[in-house]
């Protein structure tokens, strides 16, 4: 039933009123909702693995895509298109690395798949055309390899380097 | 001094003769006291200079933001050797001829800085004599710095002493306050480091000169009970200093607090230039700090004389600051407004500042009665020796910018040559490789070119086995090479599939079409998965003698089954890149990538040119072009057999029939038919949906104009004959018909016909009925004929 709210609590402790409508974008909301029978009102649903820096982000995505129509369930068949990230994502997602990073963990957490869509694709484009050592460098990860175990995936990696 | 000031002066003395135990101060105490303190403004002013305006600094002298520090640090390097003689000196010779020094090495160094503007220095030159100029400066400082607490001493009652101390040492404050915020002021641009330069030898000489008016270094008569002089050996007095507990814990802390000043002072501008702040900010942010910290020393320094509390004054002061400059880190890295970030550097400035005069203070108390420079200059060595380890260990723990502060760093503004920007700060937050696997796959699918997936895998050995995921490969396998096998079909995984056999032969893959005089041709690669051999079959469609040269369209679908016949002609080994022609069952042993190609030669190549199916939709105009010399990238395969001719092929590219809802139902009927074209037999077409299409003008209208029309269904041969050749329109549908709902959809239509050898071509009226997804009709009214057409379904 459209107007209906439901209070979603982050893992620090604040309750956000949300729109049944625009939770159920989370399957994980939704399952809860309709499998548990959390139907009342006065039910908060608690949300262990979000803040509520990133709760409230993601309830912000999730209102602004509230008439999306559902993706395609086969992703196998999903469209590759790196660039077709609609240009209100693209300023939501204008965040630091760590923000987009808990977002990506709370829309798998949530499983909510256009979010972890878009913000997966964010990530993807960072990696696009870059070397390994420059992928190091914009995320700040240590090379953990030995020369030997670099060695090695540079030779098993032969095939990409030809055109 | 005025005669008047010498005359209560004598009476001071006069006074202290009759009342011996009465301790005496003397007016023009204040008057040396503005000395010192004009002799320290100076002075801090030249060491922070260049600290705001590094990044201007570093591109006048043309020299990294290494060497810009060492201006700062070659003052806190030349305190730690020298201070321990100046000291020694200050007490064996007195504040005057300690100050004297002090401030004519100062004014000598400031005007040795203005040299290095000169022309007659080249380039390379130039920062040296402006670091000659920076050594005489700092080694000023090793005499200036250490006065005012041996002074006050001196001269001031107890009452006063903290007090002036505290100005004294606030003065320092100012100094580096004035500097830092009159350098980015004076300096707004490069050309204008010269005048920057200039303006600072005036504090310089006016301190020298003044203090030439100096008479004596101690008043005739000691100021207090504790200005008794006990004569001690320097090296005793450094042993018995740190015998005392309290003077080594004394000697950390405040090297701690003065040496964090320090190195922040210097570091500034680069540490906060990289979160978008401007030099003015910068500036600003530097004044605020020490303006409040010079408040704040007089302020405790107030507190503590009437109180006399300095031991807990000090101690609140030291949490205080730890707390604050947690709190100005946070800001600045939260890029907070620019008046939070004033706010905490004046709060860190008023707690942190002041522990510098009231820390001396109390060192002097616990240690008494040794003497008080040698005690001063060596806390103060303590804190040089941590503020140069911080200035120069810090760096080395700095990272390059991300992408994300490239964007919104300042530090390269105002230059034209590239700095070497740090970022000081660490990663807090969520790093990349803390993510979960499956998230980390997640992100992984979404890069959509195996290139991009090698460089992801050599990253580190997390990304590597993300990388491996099968699933990964599969969803390549079908996007780039449209590969997509039944689920336990497969022996290798997709990886293998992907990287041994789609890597190198996968742009072979799909569909050929040949030019064959008009009959035209169609071969098709497709990929075995059982043996992971390449497969190439030739399709034809039944030929003309055959039964099946017509097909009615009241028979059941299975009865005009199959239409075309499959001819297997080669088969490359994957595992043994060889060719095998199936007409003359020659191997080929070794791959021949042609590039050139020689007609009187017979072999069997690929070309290396050829493209990759992905990138084949740009060739979609191309593949029914009429000319009859390929380009070579075009070219597939050259083969020569036992016929004693080459045939080429191009790339064609099949558009899929789309599946949603929402689309033109036209463009369902995408995709390689076969259809019925009487005398003739069958022939392949090629079926597309266009948005536009440019409709060529029909002989049995009036109207003889050609037209655009939105939405249409062109039908192409793929193979053709004597009439109509291979590569042209066969018909299109172009506009619905209405129907009865219940009957299949209908389009009218155009249809080309022409004499023998393609002569006289015309356009005439059909209808296009669409019986199903796979079937279709072609009435063409002026032949009174209907031909089926029906989907290949390879």
């Amino acid at each position: 039933m459209a107007g209906n709210k439901i209070k979603l609590q982050s893992n620090d402790g604040d309750t956000f009123d949300v729109d049944v409508e625009i939770a159920k974008q989370s399957a994980t909301i939704k399952t809860m909702l309709e499998d548990l029978g959390m139907s009342e009102e006065d039910d908060v649903i608690p949300l262990p693995n979000v803040n509520s820096a990133i709760l409230k982000k993601v309830i912000q995505w999730a209102t602004h895509h509230k008439d999306d129509p559902p993706p395609p369930e086969d992703d196998e068949n999903r469209e590759k298109n790196l660039s077709d990230i609609s240009s209100w994502d693209q300023d939501f997602l204008k965040v630091d690395q760590g923000t987009l990073f808990e977002l990506i963990l709370a829309a798998n957490y949530l499983d909510i798949k256009g979010l972890l869509d878009v913000t997966c694709k964010t990530v993807a484009n960072m990696i696009k055309g870059r070397t390994p050592e420059e992928i190091r460098r914009q995320f700040n990860i240590k090379n953990d390899f030995t020369p030997q175990e670099e060695e090695q995936i540079k030779k098993e990696n032969e095939w990409c380097e030809e055109k | 001094m005025t005669d008047y000031q010498r005359l209560r002066q004598n009476e001071d003395e006069e006074t202290q003769e009759i009342t011996l135990d009465v301790y005496i101060t003397y007016k023009r105490r204040w008057f040396y006291l503005f000395i010192v303190c004009l002799a320290q403004i100076s002075n801090a002013m030249i060491w922070i200079n260049f600290s705001p305006i590094a990044n201007l600094a570093s591109e006048y002298y043309q020299v990294g933001y290494n060497a810009i520090n060492w201006l700062s640090l070659i003052y806190m390097l030349i305190t730690v050797p020298f201070t321990l003689p100046s000291t020694w000196l200050i007490d064996r010779l007195g504040v005057r001829s300690g100050l004297l020094i002090g401030t004519w090495t100062n004014a000598i160094g400031s005007l040795i800085r203005c040299l290095s503007v000169l022309s007659i220095f080249d380039r390379n030159r130039k920062f040296g004599v402006l670091m000659i100029g920076q050594t005489f400066c700092a080694l000023a400082q090793t005499f200036i710095l250490f006065i005012p607490t041996k002074f006050c001493f001196l001269w001031f009652s107890e009452k006063q002493r903290s007090f002036a101390n505290s100005i004294a040492i606030g003065s320092g404050f100012f100094g580096i306050l004035l500097g830092s915020i009159l350098s980015p002021l004076i300096a707004s641009t490069i050309d204008r480091i010269p005048l920057l330069l200039y303006v600072n030898v005036m504090p310089a000489s006016c301190a020298a000169l003044l203090c030439l008016a100096m008479r004596s270094a101690e008043p005739p008569t000691p100021s207090c009970k504790a200005v008794v002089r006990v004569q001690q050996s320097f090296t005793c007095a450094l042993k018995r200093l740190f015998q005392s507990k309290s003077f080594v814990v004394l000697f950390l802390a405040c090297g701690f607090a003065i040496g964090c000043f320090n190195a922040l002072s210097t570091l500034i501008e680069q540490i906060m230039c990289t979160y978008g702040y401007d030099n003015r900010t910068i500036g600003f942010c530097l004044g605020w700090f020490i303006g409040m910290g010079s408040l704040g020393s007089l302020l405790f320094g107030y507190v503590a004389d009437r109180t006399g509390k300095l031991n807990e004054i000090s101690k609140g002061l030291y949490i205080a600051s730890s707390i604050a400059y947690v709190l100005l880190a946070i800001f600045i890295v939260c890029r907070m407004e620019r008046y939070l970030i004033y706010f905490a550097f004046a709060l860190v400035g008023l707690v942190s500042l002041s522990l510098s005069p009231i820390s001396m203070d109390l060192t002097l108390e616990c240690v008494y009665p040794i003497p008080e420079a040698t005690a001063i200059g060596v806390s103060v060595m303590s804190s040089q020796v941590i503020g140069i380890l911080m200035v120069t260990v810090f760096p080395k723990f700095a990272r390059p910018l991300n992408e994300h502060e490239m964007s919104i760093e300042t530090c390269s503004k105002d230059v034209k040559h590239g700095l070497a920007i740090l970022n000081y700060s660490i990663y807090v937050y969520f790093q990349m490789d803390q993510l979960p696997y499956e998230v980390l796959f997640e992100v992984a699918s979404r890069i959509d070119s195996p290139r991009d997936l090698c460089s992801f895998s050599r990253v580190c050995s997390l990304f590597s086995t993300v990388s491996r995921d099968d699933r990964l490969w599969k969803r390549l396998c079908y996007q780039l090479y449209n590969v997509k096998p039944p689920v336990n079909t497969i022996k290798q995984s997709f990886y293998e599939i992907f990287t041994k056999i789609l890597v190198p032969y996968g742009r072979y893959l799909g569909y050929w079409k040949s030019d064959e005089m008009f009959f035209g041709g169609l071969i098709n690669v497709h990929l075995n998965l059982s043996d992971g051999n390449i497969i190439g079959e030739k399709i034809a469609p039944y030929p003309a003698q055959s039964e099946h040269d017509q097909f009615d369209m009241d028979d059941d679908e299975s009865s005009f089954e199959p239409i075309y016949i499959q001819t297997k002609i080669f088969n490359i080994d994957t595992q043994t890149n060889q060719i095998f022609c199936y007409d003359c069952n020659l191997p080929h042993p070794e791959l021949k990538w042609v590039k050139t190609f020689d007609n009187n030669e017979p072999y069997f190549g690929l070309s290396q040119e050829a493209l990759p199916i992905s990138e084949r939709s740009s060739l979609i105009l191309n593949d029914h072009r009429d000319d009859a010399h390929p380009r070579e990238r075009d070219i597939h395969f050259i083969k020569c057999c036992y016929e004693h001719e080459t045939i080429y092929y191009y790339p064609l590219s099949i558009v899929q029939p789309t599946t949603s809802e929402h689309d033109h139902p036209l463009s369902r009927l995408n995709g390689l038919w076969v259809g019925s074209y009487g005398g003739h037999g069958l022939e392949l077409l090629h079926l597309e949906f266009f948005h536009e299409f440019t409709c060529p003008s029909v002989s049995d209208d009036t109207s003889t104009n050609e037209e655009t029309i939105s939405d249409a269904l062109v039908a192409r041969k793929i193979s053709g004959d004597r009439n109509v050749p291979h590569g042209k329109i066969s018909f299109a549908a172009i506009r619905p018909i209405e129907v009865e709902s219940d009957s299949p959809l209908s389009y009218e239509g155009i249809g080309q016909i022409a004499h023998t050898n393609y002569d006289n071509p015309q356009f005439i009226r059909t209808k296009v009925v669409l019986l199903s997804k796979d079937i279709l009709s072609v009435t063409w009214y002026a032949l009174h004929h209907t031909s089926a057409f029906k989907r290949c379904i390879l």
